[in-house]
């Protein structure tokens, strides 16, 4: 009689952490404006991890907000476990919630990229400080290498980007970093800004380089606190694999290009901690 | 050259044909180009359209992103390259670059002034609020142009050349079948004897109608074939019972001056005899007659008898039936001949001169030329006669001659020197009834029957007038 109970027991057990098991949810994500597209590219990679984590009964799901902010809500409501981004949106959510930065992503088979200002090659623009009270054109507020680190940099040259004030750098967002090209060409802005593999694309006889960066990890991979370590340990075990098998390298062919996923060097960690 | 009416029939058709498709082709493939211009000419006008419409905005907010990825969309195949330039000319964006550039559109000047038209470039301005913030070029890609002209073209010539193909089949069923009649009527006309009649049939068209018509000339043709044949037949009749008659009175009138030359030749011997007997008798009745006198008067009676027996021969032999050419030696037959006339010749004065070898050979029928040997002396020796010529002479003489053909010929001219004849009838001398005789004394039948032998065996006969008289030729067959 105690036999069949303990028995019963150990089969409720079963059953009830089996289905815990089963319930068990990983997602991970970006942010974009077009959710379809991204939804599309990070798909095939959900399925590789998901593959590779089906002993551990996990289901890995795509999420793609629209914004920072439905990111933040999504990370707090653990929506959203893993992030991957650039360093710029990263940062601004890592401020809002508490997301670890954990590893790099070689996006488009790059570790990394620089920043780079430039202007009209006969223009009398020399130094960062020639900006001032100049027009400078971003690609957009949430670029990390065409909006956030060039003005990072401005401003520790001692000039304040702003639209306001004669001695401001003023700034236009072109949307994109061959719009903000055009624009320096057709006389719209003074300066422009991109990164320096976009850069290596513009015809270089027209342009004059005034500020290059450091190398800035091209993508960061950031885990949700809420996921759990072992987990996490797991998922990164499998990324930074992912390069060595070839099923691994078609889906990271597939996922924009990606070379591989690595760990963060001290250099990494020192610019990403100089940034926030 | 015989060229045959189903040949004409079929190029005849064919030729047609050929230029009708051929024009037509040429026809066809201007259209097609025009069509295709046309057509090219829309594309370039509507995607303009769109063009403009999409990018006019991006342009004027100097959008290169925009503008680039929206004429990236238009990916089609007759589009080489789309352009989108500023007011200035500048290359603003393209379609096959995706470098940021900040060079001029090659032909902008001319093409922004409307100079110049150029081929597979397509040009507008793109107006933003009443102004002209840049320009839509769309260059056509002409290779991919020319390749559907081509393509066009291999296949407008593909189904010209089976069109050609079916039209040589079709010329030659038509040529087979508008001349498979005339076939038939031919074959029947030359499988036809021309005295059979025509077996056609007839079909109820034009072919029906000639064959009907070729069969009613047949029978036509047929009966005057066999009128002419029955006249000619009567003609022949009676030119045969003509020569027949002529040749005829030739021979009375050969055999009366046969006679005469009979009776000349037997006036002397008859009368020798009759001296002999007669001088025998008178012996007899006045002195007596010895032995010897009647041996004598016998031998000398004998003599003359023979040479009566001779004479008679000779003039046998000439009108035996002996009509086959044979080789004879001329001389000794002219001089038999001559010993016929001998009496008449002396008696006349005639000097008879034969320029001729012992050797010399004639293939003739010696009988009948003894006649004419005999009339064209006798015919001399009455003009001698009637001209009352003093010195009478005949020559004779023979010649072989080797004509251009290279055919061996042996001539003998009579010459004599009688006066000759007169000019108006030496041309028709030949013929029968003419005569230079005084009238009533020739027949006018000698010189006729002379042609007639001397043409039988293949020789000619002419006739000139010399210096004092006439002579003939006489041109023979060796």
């Amino acid at each position: 009689m105690k036999l069949q109970i303990f028995l019963k027991c150990i089969c409720l057990n079963v059953f009830i952490l089996s289905n815990i098991y089963a319930q068990q949810t990983l997602t991970i994500g970006t942010i974009d404006t077009q959710p379809n597209e991204k939804l599309i590219t990070f798909e095939p990679f959900a399925k590789y991890l998901e593959e590779k984590l089906k002993y551990q009964n996990i289901k890995v799901h795509v999420e793609v907000p629209k914004d920072i902010n439905t990111a933040v809500i999504l990370i707090k409501h653990k929506k959203l476990d893993i992030y991957i981004d650039s360093v710029y949106p990263t940062l601004l959510i890592q401020n809002q919630t508490n997301i670890d930065i954990e590893s790099k992503r070689w996006k488009n088979g790059n570790i990394g990229y620089k920043s780079v200002i430039f202007v009209n090659k006969n223009s009398g623009i020399r130094t960062l400080s020639d900006l001032e009270g100049k027009r400078i054109a971003f690609e957009d507020e949430f670029s990390t290498s065409a909006y956030f680190v060039p003005k990072k940099a401005i401003e520790n040259a001692g000039l304040s980007v702003s639209n306001e004030g004669a001695k401001s750098v003023r700034y236009s967002f072109a949307r994109s970093e061959e719009n903000a090209a055009v624009w320096l060409l057709y006389g719209k802005v003074d300066a422009s800004v991109t990164d320096d593999i976009t850069y290596e694309g513009f015809d270089k006889k027209l342009f004059r380089v005034i500020y290059k960066s450091n190398l800035i990890p091209r993508h960061l991979v950031s885990f949700s606190n809420t996921v759990d370590k072992k987990l996490k340990k797991t998922v990164l075990a499998i990324l930074y694999d992912m390069h060595k098998n070839t099923k691994g390298q078609e889906i990271l062919k597939r996922f924009s290009k990606t070379k591989k996923f690595s760990p963060l060097t001290n250099n990494d960690i020192d610019l990403i901690k100089g940034y926030k | 050259m015989f060229v045959s009416l189903k040949l004409k029939i079929f190029i005849v058709i064919t030729t047609f044909f050929t230029v009708v498709l051929t024009i037509n082709m040429f026809y066809d493939l201007n259209r097609t180009n025009n069509q295709f211009t046309q057509y090219l000419q829309n594309l370039n006008e509507s995607s303009a359209k769109l063009l403009s419409a999409n990018v006019k905005g991006a342009l004027y907010n100097l959008n290169y992103t925009s503008t680039k990825n929206t004429i990236d969309t238009f990916d089609n195949e007759f589009f080489k390259n789309i352009y989108v330039l500023n007011e200035n000319g500048y290359i603003f964006a393209q379609r096959n670059l995706n470098e940021i550039s900040f060079e001029s559109y090659e032909n902008f000047d001319k093409l922004s002034q409307q100079l110049v038209e150029l081929p597979f470039v397509y040009f507008q301005k793109l107006v933003f609020s009443n102004k002209t913030i840049g320009y839509l070029v769309i260059e056509n890609d002409s290779k991919i142009v020319e390749e559907i002209n081509r393509e066009k073209e291999a296949e407008v010539f593909q189904i010209f050349i089976v069109l050609i193909i079916v039209t040589l089949g079709i010329s030659f069923l038509i040529s087979v079948i508008i001349t498979k009649p005339i076939h038939k009527m031919i074959k029947i006309l030359k499988n036809t004897d021309k005295n059979s009649s025509l077996n056609f049939e007839h079909s109820n068209d034009e072919f029906g109608y000639l064959s009907k018509t070729i069969e009613k000339n047949h029978n036509t043709v047929q009966e005057l074939n066999k009128k002419l044949e029955e006249k000619v037949r009567d003609e022949v009749e009676k030119n045969t019972q003509k020569d027949q008659m002529l040749q005829s009175q030739g021979l009375r009138a050969s055999m009366g001056e046969m006679m005469d030359a009979i009776a000349h030749q037997w006036v002397q011997p008859l009368n020798m005899i009759g001296l002999h007997s007669q001088d025998l008798a008178f012996k007899a009745e006045l002195e007596g007659v010895n032995e010897k006198d009647v041996e004598n008067s016998c031998s000398e009676i004998q003599n003359q008898i023979e040479h009566l027996t001779q004479t008679l021969d000779e003039f046998r032999s000439f009108f035996r039936l002996n009509k086959k050419p044979e080789s004879v030696l001329f001389k000794k037959h002219i001089e038999n001949t001559l010993a016929l006339l001998k009496n008449d010749l002396i008696s006349n004065k005639i000097n008879v001169l034969v320029d001729c070898s012992q050797e010399e050979v004639v293939n003739i029928i010696p009988n009948e030329f003894k006649h004419v040997m005999i009339n064209l002396i006798t015919n001399a020796k009455d003009a001698f006669v009637e001209n009352n010529v003093e010195y009478r002479s005949i020559s004779i003489e023979i010649f072989d001659v080797e004509m251009y053909d290279k055919d061996k010929r042996v001539i003998v001219n009579i010459k004599d020197n009688a006066g000759g004849i007169a000019s108006d009838i030496i041309e028709n001398i030949f013929e029968a009834n003419v005569t230079t005789k005084e009238e009533g004394k020739g027949t006018g039948i000698g010189l006729y029957m002379t042609k007639l032998i001397i043409e039988k065996i293949g020789g000619t006969i002419e006739v000139k007038n010399v210096e004092e008289g006439a002579c003939f030729t006489i041109s023979l067959k060796v």
